[in-house]
């Protein structure tokens, strides 16, 4: 049905209209005046039912779109069950060509049909012209007026209401969070994404200072929406703003003021989600960061690997070429003492005593300096190594020693290990001469060798009854030229620790000891058994 | 045949060939001392052909320029008029690899240099018996 006006039935003045509008229809459709009067007479009989007995009453009139036209009055009436009805209808029906009622479900409604001769000529364009027809007809009463403009306004602000829905739809659509601010600065409006975000009403988020919701790092001179927007400025912004789980994500934040002549300016403005861009802005710079540290950190290793090999390169050459003059000056010392001894005094004889140890001293310490930058200089040749055969090796070449000191060593059994016996060899000599050479006076040295195997790795004690060592200075021990005693005590270039700790971590071990001052010492070898492990 | 006498020291440092040959002047049955600097010269001094008796030993230090001693060692084992001189290495390396690298290339011997005045002499002392027991082998020709 094509709808042409409507008449809400609620009281009498209702009626008249609702007869006036039928005869109205009638006649503009083209039908006999007597067969206005019938259309007309019948609508007012249903009508009447309603406005006495109904409910929600509405009349439409139109015109039917079967192709056989009608001109239809269908009336709208919820209660329209009501039994004092029946009477008014069965007249109706008489009048009419047509009477059809529906009572289903929410639609309750009668429909009256009067055929109107040559109907199928109505064209839609005539169905426009009828129905400015009713839209301008004079009002027939001041209550027609009333009533006209009261619909107007229903009808404009249901327009307004679907325009609303329409633009809340949009807002809720777009995946951009909304909002509009008045001229003070106070929120009048967020979209359902800013909601979800923030977890917060209109009212709630009016309540709160909105600089918390923004990180501390990216908050804006302004401390309040206020201030912004006494700026009358746009503004665009990155900052990262938290949502209601408490995590902070990277927006662009755009505000914007909306002049309006003579009204207080009003405010639009959204936030976008950038976190995703921002954070694989700051991951392509973190890499870039991280290549250029690694660069710097590749080129501060080759820097270090070749001033480490000149510094090897260095003492190898200078302990080497060192040896040469030093070999003369001790032999020309020896030679002059086995020539000419017999005939220097005391005195003198003290002078080129003191020149032989000293250059005695300096052959040692060329020798141990050359074997430190050896040690590093060679490649480890890794051959199965029985340690108890590189042990006792060791122990005989101490032999003369042990056997002046009186000392005594024992040795538990060792495994065979992966490992380049050379170095081996001297590790074991180093740690074995400390033993014999850091005894108390008057104490034969007692050296225990043990050795326990646990997760594929070997750890050798060499323990001792000697002076031992406070282990505040255990750190220093292991480093190049440290000394703990006094060269006129204990003959030493502080230098056989310092090997002995090269040589383990060649071999992927560690060396450390422990000690109390006076009471032994205890040095601990860790050697794995596997060198490719 | 010719007869060999006496002993080829090659070392490029003067104080060690003093120091030789002082220690040869002091010992029994001293043995006359020709000095060359390096390799080269030593192998020249060898295969010159006014030279009639070649020495009953070298004694040649390691590291020298223009040819080492283990060079000049290789170049006396292949050449078949001087194969038969025993070479004995004078040196103060007392590297063990360096050790077997020149015995296998057959040093008779590798002394490291003295450090004493009484080691010394013990070293001509040493050589001088060499030479005696292979011109004893030897006899006249």
């Amino acid at each position: 049905m094509y709808d042409l006006t409507k008449v809400t039935l609620e009281n009498e003045m209702d009626l008249v209209l609702a007869h006036k509008r039928s005869m109205k229809l009638a006649e503009i459709a083209g039908l006999s005046l007597s067969s206005q009067t019938t259309f007309a007479t019948a609508v007012s009989e249903v009508a009447r039912n309603t406005i006495d007995n109904g409910k929600n009453g509405c009349l439409t009139l139109g015109i039917s779109d079967e192709k056989k036209r009608s001109i239809v009055a269908c009336i709208k009436d919820d209660n329209l069950n009501d039994p004092r009805n029946k009477e008014g209808l069965n007249y109706a029906k008489r009048l009419v060509d047509k009477l059809s009622i529906f009572t289903e479900q929410a639609e309750n409604a009668i429909e009256l049909y009067q055929y109107v001769p040559n109907g199928d000529r109505i064209s839609i364009q005539q169905l426009d012209q009828w129905r400015s027809i009713f839209r301008n007809e004079p009002p027939v009463s001041p209550y027609d007026e009333i009533k006209r403009k009261s619909e107007q306004l229903k009808e404009l602000a249901e327009k307004i209401k679907q325009s609303e829905d329409h633009y809340r739809m949009l807002t809720d659509n777009i995946p951009l969070m909304m909002f509009s601010l008045d001229s003070e600065g106070k929120i009048t409006y967020i979209n359902k994404w800013m909601l979800d975000y923030f977890g917060l009403s209109v009212d709630e988020l009016n309540k709160i200072d909105h600089s918390a919701l923004v990180h501390y790092e990216d908050r804006p001179a302004e401390q309040t929406i206020r201030a912004i927007v006494e700026k009358e400025e746009s503004m665009k912004a990155e900052w990262r703003v938290r949502n209601q789980s408490g995590h902070f994500l990277w927006h662009l934040v755009y505000m914007s003021p909306i002049i309006k002549a003579g009204a207080s300016t009003e405010w639009f403005g959204f936030l976008v989600d950038i976190h995703a861009q921002k954070t694989l802005e700051q991951t392509l710079r973190d890499n870039r960061q991280l290549k250029e540290a690694q660069q710097q950190l590749e080129y501060n290793i080759r820097e270090l690997n070749r001033s480490n090999e000149e510094l090897q390169q260095f003492a190898f050459v200078a302990s080497h070429d060192l040896q040469e003059p030093l070999r003369k000056v001790i032999f020309y010392s020896d030679y002059f003492q086995s020539k000419l001894g017999a005939q220097l005094d005391q005195k003198s004889t003290a002078y080129l005593k003191g020149m032989m140890d000293a250059s005695h001293r300096m052959r040692i310490l060329i020798k141990d300096l050359l074997a430190f930058s050896q040690v590093d200089k060679k490649a480890l040749e890794l051959k199965p190594v029985h340690l108890e055969t590189i042990m006792n090796e060791a122990i005989s070449d101490y032999e003369v020693v042990i056997k002046e000191k009186q000392a005594v060593v024992t040795v538990a059994a060792l495994p065979v290990i992966e490992g380049d016996g050379t170095m081996l060899l001297r590790l074991f000599e180093n740690l074995l001469s400390n033993g014999l050479k850091y005894s108390r006076d008057s104490v034969s040295p007692v050296i225990t060798i043990n050795a326990a195997i646990k997760n594929e790795v070997v750890l050798i004690e060499f323990r001792d009854n000697g002076i031992g060592f406070e282990e505040e200075f255990l750190p220093k021990m292991f480093t190049l030229f440290q000394r703990l005693h006094g060269k006129d005590k204990f003959a030493g270039t502080g230098l056989g620790l310092a090997i002995c700790r090269k040589i383990a971590e060649m071999h992927k071990g560690s060396i450390t000891a422990k000690s109390h001052l006076n009471n032994g010492s205890s040095f601990f070898v860790s050697l794995p058994l596997k060198q490719n492990q | 045949m010719t007869r060999r006498s006496g002993i080829l020291l090659v070392d490029d440092d003067r104080e060690d060939q003093f120091i030789f040959c002082d220690a040869m002047n002091s010992v029994d049955n001293a043995q006359p001392v020709h000095t060359e600097t390096n390799g080269v010269d030593a192998l020249r001094y060898l295969s010159s052909k006014e030279h009639q008796h070649l020495p009953c030993v070298i004694l040649a230090d390691l590291n020298m320029p223009k040819m080492t001693g283990s060079e000049l060692l290789k170049q006396v084992k292949i050449n078949n008029n001087l194969k038969h001189i025993p070479v004995v290495i004078y040196t103060t390396s007392v590297n063990e690899m360096e050790r077997q690298a020149c015995l296998g290339l057959g040093a008779h011997a590798y002394i490291t240099k003295p450090l004493t005045y009484s080691q010394s002499i013990e070293v001509a002392q040493m050589i001088a018996r060499l030479c005696r027991e292979l011109q004893g082998r030897e006899g006249f020709h």
